[in-house]
């Protein structure tokens, strides 16, 4: 059933994807706040332990995972070069004009690279494991209490299932319309970069005169399928918080309590820091 | 309510609608009257720009006619009411032509309970309702799948489906066979004629095929706006030179029964169904 709606969902059936899409938003929100407090080796140790093991539950191969990375890989490479030899942290080693390297800037750019990596491998872990139409489901589930300040939640949440569902329509339509100009002799994939840009713009006016016309339709359909007919619109899918949820909070609960207490507790930074320094030296 | 009668599901009363106010002229229906009874199988026929469109908008108050009266089961579409829009949507349940823009949903069971939960059904019966609504169009066991893969004849199904769900008395089809191949044509016929037939529900299918009347109880003709014929598909099959008037072309069959009608042989002209062809050519001699 691989779709491109589905995104890079990947269907296990473990108990993770049964978790309630609700429950896992919010771990993930969590889990991105979180890590900016996170300032020692025990925290991202700990967080790449949770990650691991929530994979390994979830079913989900490894290698899968470590795609997601790929797309930030150029991102923390130069971000930790940066930091090596610019953050003049600590006594240097090594100096030379105004690059110098540290125990100290080694060790800061190692925990930059794992926090954006951590901060990367969360939220495609909740992507593997839950449906876009689950998390559209949840976020509308959590934007609830908008509906008190008069906020829209529910056509919100109808825009947000309609675009997903346009996603794979519209791209059918792209290629289709891709080919018909390439049939006329359009040439896409040659010249330069503007030449490319400017060829771009014949497929974006029909797809967008396309959208239109379609839009016409669907606000017929809507109408004409009772939309906004009751206050009390009902639910066909109902999202139940269940005990798998409960593991899951009280998981990352212990990597709170662990982040928290672990910094607090141990000088696991100096004990590295000690053995970086006697190897380096 | 008395059920010996048949009862009147839509009834149109000399109704005209014109889109751009100030032009007296373009009328796209022009004084239509016309009665829907319940169970009926009505093909709407007519060419492009004929006023189908339109006058089916009109039968479920996606639009409201500038003169005369449209009256549903007894509501007047003119009704401002909430209530009584919504209940007229409900009970004359629209499918249009292109089965990608009237779907809201990525999944198809989430599709088919849109209408329900906006009705606000409880949640038992819309689980019910959207199972029973999948199966009268043989879609059930591609509840969990993405609309992206089904073929045409299989969307236009499934959005007859999500129609359905809202347990309409009547079921309006704006050309929705027009995008489909001959495959998916006959299966959504043959889910139309089912559902007319084992459920009661009184079906007005616009198309432009005349082939889609042979089985349907009557036939209304649209021309400019107006209604130029309305009766048994078979008389208007006859009538070769209303038909070709009206822009309209006669399935392969009926023109050969014109034909050797014309050379003079005993054969009904109205005959549409081959085999009943064969039968009369067999009897000639
Ligand atoms: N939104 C609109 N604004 C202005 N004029 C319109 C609009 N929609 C339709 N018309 C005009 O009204 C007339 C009837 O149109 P309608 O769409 O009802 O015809 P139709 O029989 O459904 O045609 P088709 O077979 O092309 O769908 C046509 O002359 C058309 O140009
Ligand atoms: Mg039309």
């Amino acid at each position: 059933m691989k779709d491109v709606v589905f995104g890079q969902y990947y269907p296990t059936g473990s108990g993770v994807h049964h978790m309630d899409a609700r429950a896992k938003v919010v771990l993930a929100l969590a889990y991105i706040v979180l890590i900016f407090f996170v300032d020692s080796f025990v925290g991202y140790f700990a967080y790449a332990l949770f990650v691991l093991s929530v994979t390994l539950v979830a079913k989900v191969p490894l290698r899968t995972l470590l795609r997601s990375v790929k797309g930030v890989a150029v991102l923390v490479l130069f971000i930790s070069i940066i930091n090596v030899f610019f953050s003049g942290l600590g006594e240097p080693l090594w100096q030379w004009w105004i690059l110098s390297v540290s125990v100290d800037s080694l060790l800061h750019a190692a925990k930059m690279a794992l926090r954006i990596l951590l901060l990367v491998l969360g939220p495609a872990l909740l992507t593997y494991t839950t449906t876009p139409m689950e998390l559209t489901d949840a976020i509308e589930s959590l934007m609830t209490p908008l509906k008190w300040v008069r906020f829209p939640v529910r056509d919100v949440a109808v825009i947000m299932s309609i675009a997903l569902r346009m996603i794979p329509t519209l791209m059918e339509e792209t290629d289709r319309i891709m080919l018909a100009q390439k049939a006329r002799g359009a040439s896409l994939d040659t010249g330069n970069i503007f030449k490319r840009v400017k060829a771009l713009v014949p497929i974006l006016i029909p797809l967008f005169v396309g959208a239109f016309r379609r839009a016409e339709e669907l606000a017929l359909a809507l109408d004409a399928r009772c939309y906004n007919a009751s206050p009390k619109r009902t639910r066909y899918r109902i999202l139940r918080f269940g005990w798998r949820d409960l593991v899951g909070l009280l998981a990352f609960g212990s990597l709170v309590a662990v982040v928290v207490l672990g910094a607090v507790r141990y000088d696991f930074d100096g004990m590295i820091y000690d053995l970086v320094a006697s190897w380096v030296h | 309510m008395c059920y010996n009668m048949p009862m009147q599901a839509i009834s149109m009363q000399n109704v005209s609608y014109r889109y751009a106010v100030d032009d007296a002229d373009l009328l796209a229906v022009d004084r239509v009257s016309l009665s829907i009874e319940e169970g009926e199988f009505v093909v709407l026929l007519g060419t492009n720009g004929s006023g189908k469109s339109t006058l089916a908008k009109m039968m479920n108050g996606l639009l409201v006619p500038q003169e005369g009266q449209v009256v549903v089961y007894g509501d007047a579409t003119s009704d401002e009411t909430d209530e009584v829009i919504f209940r007229i949507r409900a009970t004359v349940g629209m499918v249009f032509q292109n089965p990608d823009n009237q779907m809201v949903a990525s999944i198809i069971e989430d599709d088919v309970a849109f209408g329900p939960e906006n009705l606000g059904i409880a949640h038992d019966e819309m689980v019910e309702r959207v199972r029973w609504a999948l199966e009268s169009v043989g879609m059930y066991e591609y509840r969990s799948h993405t609309p992206t893969k089904l073929s045409g004849g299989q969307k236009q199904r499934v959005a007859i489906a999500s129609v359905l769900a809202m347990r309409p008395k009547v079921l309006v089809l704006d050309e929705s066979t027009a995008m489909l191949d001959p495959v998916g044509r006959a299966e959504v016929m043959r889910v139309l004629h089912r559902l007319n037939r084992e459920a009661g529900i009184t079906v007005v299918l616009i198309t432009h095929h005349m082939d889609e009347c042979t089985e349907a109880s009557r036939a209304v003709v649209l021309n400019r706006g107006r209604v130029a014929y309305d009766g048994k598909p078979h008389d208007l099959f006859a009538d070769e030179a209303l038909v070709a008037s009206c822009g309209l072309e006669l399935p392969p069959v009926a023109k050969i029964a014109t034909l050797l009608g014309d050379m003079g042989l005993k054969v009904d002209k109205g005959t549409s169904d081959l085999d009943a062809l064969y039968e009369q050519i067999c009897r000639l001699k």
